[in-house]
Parts: structure tokens; sequence; C-alpha cells
């Protein structure tokens, strides 16, 4: 917003905007005495009320200045991270705005106390946000030229400021340290520890035009919605502003898809990067050979159901079902009567269970019907039970003369 | 038995009824035990007397050792002819599957190589630490401390006795390929009935220890002789309730560790010579049964086993036929040691 007569449009344009992306209705419009509020009509004609605070009040409008307070700090603090020199203070002005705008893109981003300290990013949208996304404000980038502007030995980068996010576009705005160009590009590379002064530079452009997409949150301001989306809504409705990202799960590409690429990865959880001793540094992987490691990755990663409920949606299983069911019939395992009166049948349960070659390679899926045989009663259902099972030791001594005769 | 999940009959209510054995029937296991041993004994196999789930079989032409855990089964032998023919034929009476060369056996990874073969049971540690939830924790390097607090009257039993319990059993299984682990688990296997925070903290320690070095196990070098080298040793008094000592021993073959030990001893020893006499007593046992399967497996071994103890007095006690004031009331099975000596079963060496 360049002057306050814009405000009536904004106004409107905001109306209109809380309609179409959420349908709710603004109800209520708390504002100062200023004049620039004051539209009756345009109030009477969407059914707004208009509530203003006393002349010189503007604890009634708390709300919004406290907001305005918060806002302001932030990009304040934002400023002094980039440490702008004073020969730039014009560009620190035009650096604010995107500053602010970055702030509050920030602030719905973070958890708030108000909230019990959930994201209103995702109260508003209910969705999860992606954080990776997230850059440091004025930090050295590099953005790709364009390559049907470029020859061969053109640079094929272009050294950028990183300042914040349009609304609508998957890209990233970025200001051009040589020719003051405000642009927006998708592929950047990002230096987020490293902050540059601008080069000097004859002929200054004027910034000033890429400052439309700041129009909602100055509006917003001042425009408190009542009952319909809580207090949280006018700092959110900037969100819909950024850039959607695409909510897509993300996976390895399918031409992966055969291989295990992380052998760890697999058993443990992925932010090993957190942990302070990840179980991967003692698990050393790299002296196996391939059949070995093939081996040891598919016995890791793949698991095996527990419940029928959840093997009863899988092909794969039901098969191994039915050929277990049908490997019963054939040996006459049962027959189906009725129970005899006084008796109590015997539970039987489903295990799942895969089978891998010596190769690592998935053998076959196994499904086992077991009796639950605990339910049994000594002397009545069964006499002996005992028998025998290897030692260990014999285990273990096998082994060692066959390692031996080898 | 109740119909089981997916199958559908017309009536309701009814039930299958059981001509033949099922999986998880309490007789399940013996009644294809007795099965799988019928059909061995057809084919010519022998079941043997130190180890029942081993069967061996030695014809002109070669010996065969066929190792059964309930429907895992291991085979090896010297002929390849003769193992791919107990293949066909035991595939052709119960379906088996053939694994090829063993790499996964009752979760024991068995990896290879022209040096030698590798046992550990790296997937099992892990699976032990992931459900423990200790697999961020920090690793330690050693299973136990020695200047643990396990007075148990003083602290207050935990409530969690389940997780110790299953904490316990499942290293239990671990110590197969781990004796390092051995002694810690044999200790805090002891209180069982009433764990302590202590115990619980003791737990965990070893957990950390094991989260260092998950793929640790046991290797049986292929350049190594197969004679028995023992050692044998035992504290005194060390459990602080009952003043009972622990016996601890191992049993190489060449360099190939193959059996070990932890054990509280069950009388309260008077010396650290008589504790030092038990411990001789129980690997005298076990070096005899190892002796009677290794012939079993066909391996000669004509040369007495070395047994080092280094405890002089044990030593004399084994060797000399003196009765002395303080060994008259050791007990007649411990003399066990002294007949086996006799027989040549094993030389009484000293460690230098």
């Amino acid at each position: 917003m360049k002057n306050k007569s814009e405000t009536r449009s904004l106004l409107y344009d905001f109306v209109k905007y809380a309609h179409t992306q959420f349908s709710k209705n603004v109800k209520i419009i708390r504002s100062d005495n200023s004049s620039e509020f004051n539209y009756k009509d345009f109030y009477n004609n969407f059914g707004i009320i208009h509530q203003t605070s006393c002349v010189e009040t503007p604890q009634q409008n708390s709300v919004v200045e406290r907001k305005h307070q918060h806002i302001l700090n932030v990009a304040r603090s934002i400023m002094f991270h980039l440490n702008l020199p004073k020969p730039f203070c014009n560009y620190a002005i035009s650096h604010g705005n995107y500053a602010i705008s970055h702030a509050v893109f920030i602030i719905n981003r973070i958890p708030s106390a108000a909230m019990s300290f959930k994201i209103p990013y995702e109260l508003l949208y209910k969705r999860k946000l992606d954080f990776s996304i997230l850059k440091v404000f004025g930090c050295l980038c590099f953005a790709s030229t364009i390559a049907n502007n470029r020859n061969k030995f053109d640079c094929r980068s272009r050294k950028c400021i990183f300042l914040g996010f349009k609304n609508g576009v998957k890209g990233y705005v970025v200001l051009d340290t040589k020719s003051r160009e405000v642009f927006i590009s998708r592929d950047v590379i990002f230096h987020e520890r490293t902050f540059i002064q601008l080069e000097e530079q004859i002929g200054q452009t004027d910034s000033e035009e890429d400052m439309s997409y700041l129009s909602y949150e100055n509006a917003g301001e001042h425009v408190q919605q009542q009952e319909n989306i809580n207090t949280q809504t006018k700092e959110d409705i900037n969100e819909s502003n950024d850039v959607r990202r695409s909510s897509r799960l993300r996976k390895a590409p399918d031409y992966l898809k055969d291989y295990h690429h992380h052998i760890h990865n697999s058993t443990i959880s992925h932010n090993d990067t957190q942990v302070m001793y990840p179980i991967s540094s003692v698990l050393p992987y790299n002296s196996l050979d391939k059949n070995q490691l093939c081996l040891i990755a598919s016995i890791s990663s793949h698991s095996e159901p527990k419940l029928y409920e959840e093997a009863v949606k899988s092909a794969e299983w039901r098969n191994a079902m039915k050929d277990e069911i049908k490997a019963l019939n054939t040996n006459e395992t049962w027959c189906i009567t009725d129970l005899p009166p006084g008796k109590k049948s015997i539970g039987c349960k489903w295990l799942y269970k895969l089978k891998f070659n010596a190769d690592g390679k998935i053998e076959r899926h196994k499904a086992r019907l077991v009796a639950k045989g605990y339910t049994q009663v000594e002397g009545v259902d069964y006499h002996e039970t005992f028998s025998p099972v290897a030692k260990m030791t014999t285990i273990r001594l096998l082994i060692a003369v066959a390692a031996t005769k080898n | 038995m109740d119909l089981p999940q997916g199958l559908h009959t017309e009536k309701p209510n009814q039930v299958c009824r059981l001509k033949k054995s099922l999986y998880g029937l309490k007789q399940a296991s013996r009644q294809w035990y007795s099965k799988l041993a019928n059909c061995l004994y057809d084919v010519g196999f022998t079941q043997s007397s130190s180890d029942y789930s081993l069967f061996t079989r030695k014809t002109t032409s070669g010996f065969m050792a066929l190792l059964v855990y309930v429907d895992d089964i291991i085979l090896a032998g010297d002929n390849a002819k003769h193992i791919s023919e107990v293949k066909v034929f035991l595939n052709r009476k119960f379906k088996i599957k053939d694994l090829g060369r063993l790499s996964f056996f009752l979760g024991l990874e068995v990896t290879r190589s022209k040096r030698g073969i590798h046992i550990n049971q790296r997937k099992y540690a892990l699976d032990i630490l992931a459900d423990s939830g200790m697999l961020a924790a920090k690793p330690c390097s050693t299973p136990i401390t020695k200047d643990i607090k396990f007075n148990s009257d003083e602290n207050e039993p935990i409530h969690e006795e389940g997780t110790y319990r299953r904490a316990i059993g499942r290293l239990l299984y671990l110590t197969n390929t781990r004796p390092d682990i051995n002694f810690a688990v044999q200790f805090l296997s002891q209180f069982v009935q009433s764990p302590n925070m202590y115990h619980h903290q003791a737990v965990n320690r070893v957990l950390r220890y094991i989260k260092g070095s998950p793929t640790r196990g046991l290797f049986f070098p292929s350049e190594s002789n197969m004679k028995l080298n023992a050692f044998s040793d035992s504290d005194w008094a060390s459990c602080n309730f009952t003043r009972r000592s622990t016996t601890g021993f191992c049993v190489y073959m060449g360099s190939a560790l193959i059996s070990w030990k932890t054990k509280k001893q069950n009388i309260v020893s008077r010396s650290s010579s008589e504790a030092e006499y038990r411990a001789l007593a129980s690997i005298a046992c076990e070096l005899q049964w190892i002796k009677t399967l290794l012939q079993e497996l066909q391996i000669e071994t004509s040369d007495s086993a070395k047994l080092f103890c280094d405890n002089q007095a044990a030593r004399h006690i084994a060797q000399n036929p003196v009765f002395h004031e303080r060994t008259k009331h050791i007990k007649i099975d411990c003399h066990v040691v002294k007949e086996r000596l006799q027989n040549g079963l094993f030389h009484l060496l000293p460690i230098k």
C-alpha cells in the first residue's frame, strides 16, 4: 500500500478473499477513528459492523496494536541481523518492506503461545508445514540465469540476496547484488551462513515495483475479524499468499525402488543427524561383500504383518493364506463338525513370516495357521510334549568344525 | 479348534476337528520330531546320544551330520553328492526349502570368508535395542561395573518386573554369540524375582554396551586345529547374600571358542581352592560331553585336552590322592575331576 486512499479497495479485496478462500464472512471490523476506515456505504453493503475506539484511546484497539508491535519487532531484528552499513539506508528501507513481509511469514510459522503453542499456519490450513523451505532472510544465494538468454560462456548464476517469497509463485524473491534487480527464481542455491553487502553501483533502480505483493498484510493489520476465524485469522490471511508447496508425499524415484540406498535407515529413524550417538556409527557394513549386504538389507527392512486384518489387505498374504488352507486340506488335518456339547474349542490365529533366500531376495510370503496351544489342559488334551532342540554349543561346534574342514 | 479367520462355512458355530497336529498345539513339536526322527532313521541316520537333535550317518563314501532345531535343519558333510541326496529325500517327504549355504539360522547371522566363519546376532541385538528404546543411547565400553549397590533390602522393588524379565530373557539368548556379556547377564538374572532400580540401571548399561558393538560375535578361523583347550576359573564367595562362589570356564577348539559358562555354585565353599575345584568339576563334565560329541562327528581326538587352572591347590587336590583335613567335606561328586584326569580325558596345566 502506497497511499492511504488504497485502503478501501484493499479492504474490499480482503473481505472477498476471506469469503472465497475460507467461506467465512467478515462480521465486525474494528479500527481507530482514522478517516481511511470511514466507509459507511461499504460496511452497509456487506452487512459488516464497524467498531471504533474512542478518541486517543489505542488501548481499545489492542489486538491490532499488539500485533503491529510484534511484526515490527521481528522485522527490525531481521534487519539488524543483516547489518547493513549507513550508505545503503535507502536500500534498508526498501529491504524493510521485504523484512516486514518475511516477518509475517515467519510469525505465522512458529508456535504461538496464545494458541496453546500451535502453529497458526497449520491451524488455518489444516495441513502440516514443510519447514525445509524456510531460509535465512538476507543470506547470500545464487540464482540460476535463464537458459535462453545466456550463451556458452555467460555466468550460470547471479549473486543474490534472499528477500522472501512471493504470493502464488513457487520461487524465491531475490535481489541481485550487482544490478539491484529484484526478481523471482526457482533455481536458487542458498548459503545461509553468509551475508554480503551490496556492491557499489552506478544508476540506482527502484525496487518499489515489487512492493505490490505486500498489500495484504498492510490491510490486514487494521482489520480484525471476530468470531468467525478468531483472532489469528488476520495474520493467517497472508498465508494463502505464500507459495503453495505440493503436499504430495516425497519419495525416492521409481527406478530406485528395487534398491536399498541407506541400509541403516531401514532399521532406525531417519534423523540421525540430531542424535548424538547414532546407531549407524557402530554398524560397519562397508566391509561386507555384496551378497551378504543384500541379505542383511532385506532381513532388516521388510516387515511382517502382525494381525489378520493387516495381512488381508495385501494380495501376497492372501495368497499365502489360501495356500496354507489348501495344504491343510490336502493333508486332511481337520474336518469341520459341530462342537460337542460341554466342550471348548481351542483358538487359532494366523502368523505371517517372510522367507528369504541366501542372497536376500524374498523367497516367499508364508502364512501359518497356529492353534493357541496355551489353552490346552495337560492330561485332557495332551500327554507328552517333550521334544529335543539343539544345544547352542552343538551348533557352534558344528560351525567350528565346518570352518576347519573347509 | 475355532475356524481360522477368513474361512467361512454355511452353518454358524462350527469348529474344526483336528485329525492331525497343528502348529501351536502343545504336542505339535513332539509329533513333528517323532515323524522327522523316524524318517531319518529310515535313511540310515543315527541319533547322537550326546545331543538328541544331532543325527549322523557314516558310510564308506563320506560322513554327514544333520542338526535339527524343531523345523530348521543344518546339514553338513564331506560329500556334496550325499548332501543333495538327503535334501531331495527330505524334500520328497516334507517339502523342505533349501536355503543354500548357511547364512541365517535361529537369529544367528553367519558370514564366511576364506579366513573362516563369523557368526553374530546383529539383527537380534538391534531388535532388543529398538524395543527397549535404547537405539540412540550413549554406548559404554563395559557391560557391568564392579561397584554396583545390589542390596535388595534397601531399595524399593520396581513395578516393571515384566520389562526387566523380558530384557534378561532376550539378553540370555544374545549370549549365544556374546560371551562378553555372559557374566553380566548371569549376574543380573539372579534378580528377576524382585528387581529394583539399580538392577534396572545395570540392565540398561548392558544394553548400552551392546549398542556400542551390535555386530560383535564369534569367529571360527579356518586355519585351526581340533585340539581342545579349556580354561577354568572361579572367584570366592562373591555373592553378598549367600557367600557362594561363581564358576567360570571356556572351551576352545583350536582357536575357536565353542563353549563357555558362568554360574553361581550351588554350595558354599570354605576356601578358594575348593571353589576352584568345583569349577574344575563342572568343566570336566563339559569336556567329557564335547569329547563324545566330537567322536560322533567322527573327529579323532586321540590326545587329551588341555585344562588350564590357575589355582595350585586345586590342581594338587585333583592330581594327588591325598585326603586332607580341609578337603574332607568336599562331596564325592566333585571328585569326577580326579577320575577323568586318571582316565586321561585332560591334562591339568597351570596358567603361565
